[in-house]
């Protein structure tokens, strides 16, 4: 892809490659990652939102947002916001800046699974994992679906892991089942069923938090390595091959990850199971019993 | 603090105001540190007194000659991204400040020491704690000054400034200096105003502030503590066993046979698309169900959009009544070429086929076949039978239909 072509059909990012001076009236400082379709900011919180934080992370999605989808993104962000999760970033407010839509959240420090700020223990993964599942879960049972689960999402905490940047690409963009190569590698954490056209459900996040989980532990993709440059071809492999569990991975954990990536109807049903066995295998490995 | 429009906010600017960078003069700074002009680029560094800085230093010079022998004449996007690597690397000097030509501003790459100010204004944009800064800020209202910190040591001393009056002008080439100054050149009946109200000790206490004015938000929205509108909503089904993937499609209802596992299927197909299995072992019975998706739009850079509803691509298609409606779904191309028209085509699904229609676009749609080599253009208004793995070309962005429902 050249730098002309924009990270998505919409458009090129706010300022070619460039870092924005600012979001509307947040004070960029520096770019945290390339998101699900748009960028996320650390950035100085505007006096008007009265917040203590003296940095928040800043999302951009490229290209113009019609008012009916921002009101739609706006309705799902205060969906997940009330369900006061601790292990769900908290959204302060949604707005429209240069026409594109921004929101703004806590600025998770320690980076994400896929970019941790220190070498995490396998335990620590798992625990990781958990938790994420754990707001998978509370999204699922409030009939939100969080359709970006990745290793980028999962975000490292102080206390404990939160999950992220649910997919509003949906909302903002109808039809879109894939961004683009904003997000490299994306395509592995996307249950085939969903490529196939069927809406996120519970079976195809369990799907995304396995892979998510096999990523991070083994340090390979559940396809292998899928090309980036070839976004085709990395989806027809998913259509017409089974993911497989790296031979090199704990018994423990492989025997978890196959039960997630099962067909949908012999998997581990809910989230909230997958969080409550990847927890009970973080605490036999420390020697913690359960309860 | 700035007064007024900063230069950090980004409105587009009309080309025709844009001063060409290589209009410009550069005055130097007499010093020690290093000033480099090329097509395009001005860099102002400190390499280490080593030979690592020495290699350091070539290393850039020969990114920005190379950047410039390319003849392109915004080479700022590029340069900026590729000195923040080397930098962050430890390939190029830790101590720089380099503006570049955008198409309608200056990329800024800011590292160690490196600052850039317009002092007229008291703007000044330095690194936030030693972080590399890559920015695109539009064109200067006035000079603009690219230098380094000086040690404490030196700081005192101050740099004796060229007279403004005289026509200094550093049009290519590398040289000694301790900053340098970017400014439009005189006019033959203005006074020069060069270097015009620059001071080498431009206030330090304005350092990290960022080259902005920021602007409240167009509309915005409070999300903590605000319930939704819409109340509590059921939970997501659990999975059904014996059902591995559910349903779902726009609504629209067609006509189809059922494989042995119930999924609706193309009556043209010879294998489920859901789960593989040879329709000959299908019910056998005529059946009417939901239409699933009957595919993907994979683009050329991985975006993937499924083909549960109609769409219509193009520049701007939310100008189409039949998109404010909702009965279309934007699909916005983004396209720097300036051929795509706003609404450019159409993708439509009747029964089981995806066509495609171009919209007497002015540059037309342009289609290739699996395998094909040469492009054909449709007829305006005309739809076309989309077949499995056929190519779509519509100005710079391409997309494959990737077909679920191989019909054949």
């Amino acid at each position: 892809m050249t730098e002309t072509e924009g990270q998505l059909i919409g458009r090129s990012p706010p300022t070619g490659q460039g870092v924005p001076a600012s979001v509307a009236d947040y004070e960029v400082q520096q770019v945290l990652g390339h998101g699900d379709s748009g960028r996320v900011y650390l950035a100085r919180p505007p006096n008007r939102l009265e917040r203590a934080e003296q940095f928040v992370a800043v999302k951009q999605f490229n290209g113009p947002c019609l008012d009916s989808a921002y009101d739609r993104a706006v309705e799902e962000l205060r969906a997940v916001s009330a369900l006061r999760s601790p292990y769900l970033p908290r959204v302060f407010e949604a707005g429209l800046a240069g026409g594109s839509f921004f929101y703004s959240m806590d600025h998770i420090v320690l980076g994400s699974l896929a970019a941790p700020g220190r070498r995490l223990s396998q335990t620590e993964v798992l625990l990781a994992v958990s938790h994420a599942a754990s707001a998978a879960h509370a999204l699922h049972e409030a009939g939100i679906a969080h359709a970006a689960i990745k290793p980028q999402n999962v975000l490292i905490g102080t206390r404990c892991a939160l999950l992220s940047d649910i997919g509003l690409g949906r909302y903002l963009r109808p039809g879109l089942t894939l961004t683009g190569a904003a997000t490299p590698g994306a395509v592995e954490y996307v249950d085939p069923s969903v490529l196939r056209g069927a809406s996120p459900s519970r079976s195809s996040e369990v799907w995304a938090l396995a892979a998510t989980l096999h990523r991070a532990v083994a340090g390979v993709g559940i396809y292998g390595e899928l090309s980036d440059d070839e976004p085709l071809a990395a989806i027809r492999k998913m259509m017409s091959t089974k993911p497989t569990v790296a031979p090199h991975l704990p018994p423990d954990i492989a025997a978890i990850l196959q039960a997630c990536l099962d067909p949908a109807d012999q998997r581990i049903f809910t989230a909230a199971e997958l969080a409550h066995r990847l927890t009970e295998l973080a605490r036999a490995r420390e020697g913690i019993s359960g309860g | 603090m700035s007064e007024g429009t900063a230069p950090g906010t980004r409105p587009r600017v009309a080309a025709a105001i844009v001063p060409a960078f290589d209009q410009m003069t550069v005055t130097v700074r007499p010093g020690s540190d290093v000033v480099a002009r090329m097509p395009g680029v001005l860099l102002v560094t400190r390499p280490a007194e080593t030979e690592e800085g020495d290699r350091a230093l070539r290393v850039v010079l020969d990114l920005l000659a190379t950047s410039a022998q390319g003849g392109i004449r915004a080479p700022g996007y590029r340069l900026g991204r590729a000195l923040r690597t080397l930098i962050e690397h430890g390939a190029a000097p830790a101590d720089l400040a380099l503006v570049a030509a955008t198409d309608d501003g200056l990329a800024v790459v800011l590292a160690g020491a490196g600052a850039i100010a317009v002092s007229e204004r008291g703007w000044r944009l330095a690194c936030v704690s030693g972080r590399v800064q890559v920015r695109e800020i539009d064109w200067p209202p006035a000079p603009l000054l690219l230098d380094l910190a000086r040690p404490a040591a030196e700081s005192g001393q101050g740099t004796p400034e060229p007279r403004p009056a005289r026509p200094f002008d550093l049009r290519e080439g590398v040289v000694p200096g301790n900053g340098a100054i970017l400014a439009s050149p005189p006019s033959p009946t203005a006074t020069p105003e060069l270097g015009a109200g620059l001071q080498p000790s431009a206030p330090r206490e304005t350092v990290d502030m960022l080259l902005a004015s920021p602007t409240p938000p167009s509309r915005c929205d409070q999300i903590l503590g605000v319930d939704p509108l819409g109340g509590p909503r059921p939970a997501l089904p659990l999975p059904v066993t014996g059902q591995d993937c559910a349903e779902s499609g726009s609504g629209t209802r067609v006509r189809g046979y059922r494989c042995r596992d119930a999924h609706l299927n193309d009556p043209r197909a010879l294998f489920c698309a859901i789960c593989g299995i040879r329709m000959a072992e299908s019910t056998g019975v005529f059946v009417e169900g939901p239409r699933p998706p009957l595919g993907l739009l994979v683009f050329d850079n991985g975006a993937s959009f499924s083909l549960d509803d109609n769409y219509l691509l193009g520049r701007e298609p939310d100008i189409d009544e039949r998109v404010r409606t909702g009965r279309l779904r934007p699909l916005v191309l983004f396209d720097t070429s300036g051929v795509i028209s706003r609404r450019h085509a159409e993708i439509r699904l009747e029964d089981w086929d995806v066509l495609l229609v171009d919209c007497g676009s002015a540059n037309g749609t342009l289609v290739a076949e699996r395998g094909a080599t040469v492009w054909s253009a449709l007829v305006p208004g005309q739809p076309v039978r989309m077949l499995p793995s056929m190519q779509v070309r519509i100005g710079e962005r391409s997309f494959v239909f990737e077909s679920l429902h191989g019909a054949p």
